[in-house]
């Protein structure tokens, strides 16, 4: 039985893809229930839900990853089975997923054609010769005319891998194209080159499944909406339905509490924090000068290669700057070096989870202890029922979504891990906070709950917190005083800038 | 396309209190392994295999395996390998040999080897950790290195060596238990309570699991590595001088057996070579199955190249069986 409601509304023709009530259960949790979906070619579908609402699972299982348990699956019209990413290919569906499948240590052109490479008359002999070329067609075809062939896919742009990964999924008899967060490590400019890529594509007539946290990037170039909760598809928008506010009152159950807007503090008697004195690295920041002070959220935005985590680490002690001074309360520190930071009470939110943050083997405790280990052991001997009644404690106060500290840090969604690395530094008692991209790849939800808990912080425990971001409205929305960089400099420093400022700061010359 | 299956889990599907019971299933696969084992023996050898005497005697088989298993465990664990030990052992007898020799006091003697033995973990140490260099790649050099320089001092001879400090080693026997077997039992419940008690314990595993978030959470990635190999062949030593007192003969060959034992040893007991998930209590396990192994084989009077078959074929089962239950655990 076909959705007839859908149909109706069918842009042109009939769906490539059509998902039919679809049900997955994984253990206790109904990840999706009796869900249906249809994709028309030349449409790009988005999905956003909060992390858990069944989205991936969703993708996963139109992409072969998944068998579902109960439902059908259509493509162009005919019911498939898909028990694999190879039934899903046969039936020319495509997957570039969260990951970027490639090998790093190979040249755009292999990973362009990974697999299907052209041969010589004698079998298993590479043309390499006509491999490049095909590999160059392909990529023309999407208007990527600017990529190295020859190039390593290590030494791209994040925002090139990407082009790389979707370049390789897109072979021969590709119908729909899914693409599970494709631009959550990416700067709005290089997210903003990427949704261009897409519409390229769909113009093509490939139809595209686009999963996204970001809302801006889904509004700007979504035809149609779906929007699932708790597994449930809780609604669906076209393009000219779609708000802001009904994405997220649809996601959340409840209105969107934009209520969250930077109560301006008088920091004029606060104390000095941190003061940054002529800055500068060997990756690229130069001539940096700062100050946060206490009970303030300083924010600073910055695209990708601005030099933002650059910043980050640098103040943490992480990279050792090549001149410029950093003093704590007003004592110069030893620089490069992380414990002497920390025993400055300086606590550091990397911008990678799970590279840089995530015990992923470990246990919640064994995450939120972490860098307090020592301080919660005698003599050298963990002291385990204080280090487990420390952790509840901040489970408690963060509303980490578990019933035992004891269960893996993996178990949990991507808001709630980041609220356990949060939980690692309050632990600490740290008075400095700085925090790289907070809120990267995290459910609307949680990312609320961040915000509150920063302003808390900052507002009422008077902890000095450095966000440093690549979401302008983050930035925007919880900073009491925004500095923004560009190529490693800082270009703009005000109280309660405009969006316009700040992009213009960011992206263009100059705006001092 | 892990991330998509882990991420639709929640906290409700992963049941788990105290530690890991993944570890212990495992640990438990791998001591049914040893009880079938036992029982194979016993059934082949009903007169004299399952005896008080026997059981020490594959203890003291046991000793020099597990003592560098000890060490050889929380430095897998941590990201790093050694397989520099087997040279380390040959080099220690050696040494022992040579000092005995010229004449010097027995006790000064075995400190004075294993410091020698000690100090070429500092070198694969400082290696590794300084200059950077894959630490398989460094000990499979030193392990070349050492145990050409153990054939050249001894010019390839086994020479005998009789002393009383050795002596007293093999045969004093508190309460029936040779003095050995209460050094393999000290050292590994050591070991055990470094790996569950202390700081250090936990950090070996942060470093392991997650190197850059170790280091970004103030955690010296440098020295705790460093240490782990200094250990790691302060342990090789200490097990060189243990076979000079259980064989009473020095032999630059006598490390070669230990060449991958020690690492098979760790890997059966469920440590990952990739780091950051393992425990002491599978490897002494592991080390009593292939210490059973041999006695077993010994007593049948099998060849014992037919034990390295068996032990190649229960290594391969044990971390097929180990990749299932995570397998299963993952998805539960």
């Amino acid at each position: 039985m076909v959705n007839s409601e859908v149909q109706n509304r069918a842009p042109n023709g009939s769906p490539i893809l059509q998902l039919e009530s679809i049900s997955k259960r994984y253990g206790g949790v109904q990840a999706l229930d009796d869900v249906s979906l249809s994709v028309y070619p030349g449409e790009i579908l988005c999905l956003v839900g909060e992390n858990g609402a069944g989205k991936s699972t969703l993708a996963s299982i139109a992409a072969g990853l998944v068998t579902p348990d109960s439902g059908k699956i259509y493509v162009d019209s005919k019911q498939v089975t898909l028990n694999s990413p190879k039934d899903a290919e046969i039936a020319g569906i495509r997957l570039a997923s969260q990951e970027l499948q490639i090998c790093p240590e190979l040249d755009v052109t292999t990973n362009v054609l990974l697999g299907h490479y052209p041969t010589k008359k004698i079998p298993f002999l590479i043309d390499y010769k006509s491999m490049k070329k095909k590999a160059e067609e392909r990529l023309a075809t999407l208007g990527l005319t600017d990529i190295d062939l020859d190039q390593t896919v290590d030494k791209l742009p994040v925002v090139y891998r990407a082009f790389v990964q979707i370049a390789r999924s897109l072979t021969p008899g590709a119908k729909v194209l899914i693409t599970d967060e494709p631009t959550s490590p990416m700067s709005d400019v290089e997210a903003g080159r990427l949704l261009e890529l897409l519409k390229t594509i769909c113009a093509q007539g490939v139809g595209i499944i686009f999963v996204s946290h970001r809302l801006d990037e889904v509004l700007n170039i979504a035809d149609r909406v779906l929007v699932l909760r708790d597994g449930k598809l809780v609604d669906e928008m076209s393009k000219s339905q779609g708000t802001k506010e009904r994405i997220i009152t649809s996601m959340l159950g409840r209105t969107s509490t934009d209520s969250i807007k930077s109560s301006a503090v008088s920091s004029h008697d606060a104390h000095i924090a941190l003061h940054v004195r002529e800055l500068s690295t060997a990756d690229g920041i130069s001539d940096i000068n700062l100050e946060l002070k206490y009970g303030e959220i300083l924010g600073v935005y910055g695209i990708a290669g601005s030099g933002r985590d650059s910043l980050g680490m640098t103040l943490f002690g992480s990279n050792k700057p090549t001149a410029g001074s950093i003093e704590i309360n007003g004592n110069p520190i030893r620089l490069g070096n992380i414990r002497a930071a920390m025993e400055n009470g300086v606590g550091y939110v990397p911008a990678e989870r799970r590279t840089q943050g995530l015990l992923p083997e470990r246990s919640i405790r064994e995450n939120i202890s972490l860098a307090f280990l020592r301080q919660l052991s005698k003599i050298g001997l963990v002291q385990h029922n204080l280090e487990a009644e420390s952790a509840e404690n901040w489970v408690k106060n963060l509303s980490i979504k578990t019933e035992n500290v004891e269960n893996a840090i993996l178990s949990l969604s991507g808001g709630n891990q980041q609220k356990v690395i949060l939980s690692r530094w309050l632990l600490t008692g740290c008075r400095i906070l700085i925090l790289d991209d907070p809120t990267r790849g995290v459910d609307i939800g949680s990312k609320l709950e961040i915000y509150e808990l920063l302003q808390k912080l900052a507002h009422q425990e008077k902890v000095a917190v450095l966000v440093i971001s690549s979401d302008i409205e983050e930035v925007l929305k919880i900073s009491d005083r925004v500095e923004v960089m560009r190529g490693g400099r800082i270009t703009l420093s005000k109280v309660g800038p405009s969006q316009q400022e700040v992009a213009h700061a960011a992206y263009l010359e100059d705006a001092s | 396309m892990n991330r998509l299956k882990r991420k639709n889990k929640t906290s409700n599907d992963v049941e788990k209190k105290g530690f890991d019971y993944g570890n212990l299933l495992r640990s438990q696969g791998l001591l049914l392994m040893l009880v079938l084992m036992v029982i194979f023996f016993r059934i082949q050898d009903p007169k004299y295999f399952f005896t008080f005497d026997n059981f020490i005697t594959i203890l003291v088989g046991a000793t020099a395996l597990g003592i560098m298993a000890s060490a050889q465990t929380p430095l897998i664990i941590s990201g790093g390998i050694d397989v520099s030990v087997g040279s380390v052992v040959a080099l220690t007898t050696v040494v022992v040999g040579k000092l005995l020799a010229s004449g010097m006091a027995s006790w000064l003697v075995v400190v004075l080897s294993i410091l020698i033995g000690t100090s070429i973990g500092v070198l694969n140490g400082f290696i590794v950790v300084q200059l950077g260099v894959n630490p398989f790649i460094t000990t499979l050099g030193t392990m070349s290195f050492f145990s050409g320089l153990a054939f050249i001092l001894s010019a390839g001879q086994t020479v005998a060596i009789r002393a009383k400090l050795f002596d007293w080693f093999l045969y004093t026997k508190p309460f029936h238990i040779p003095v050995l077997v209460i050094i393999l039992v000290v050292v590994m419940g050591l070991a055990l309570f470094i790996e569950r008690k202390t700081v250090v314990g936990r950090n070996i595993f942060a470093i392991g699991g997650n190197r850059e978030a170790a280091r970004l959470s103030g955690i010296s990635t440098k020295m705790l590595p460093l240490g782990l190999y200094v250990v790691s062949s302060f342990s090789a030593s200490v097990a060189g001088v243990v076979l000079v007192c259980q064989l009473g003969s020095a032999s630059p060959q006598l490390g070669t057996s230990y060449l991958l034992s020690v690492v098979t040893a760790v890997i059966l007991g469920g440590t990952s070579l990739a780091g950051g998930r393992g425990s002491i209590a599978g490897t002494a396990i592991a080390v009593g199955i292939l210490a059973t192994l041999s006695n077993g084989f010994a007593h049948l009077q099998l060849p014992s190249y037919g034990q390295t078959t068996a032990l190649g074929a229960a290594l391969i089962i044990a971390v097929l069986v180990d990749q299932t239950s995570l397998k299963i655990k993952q998805k539960a």
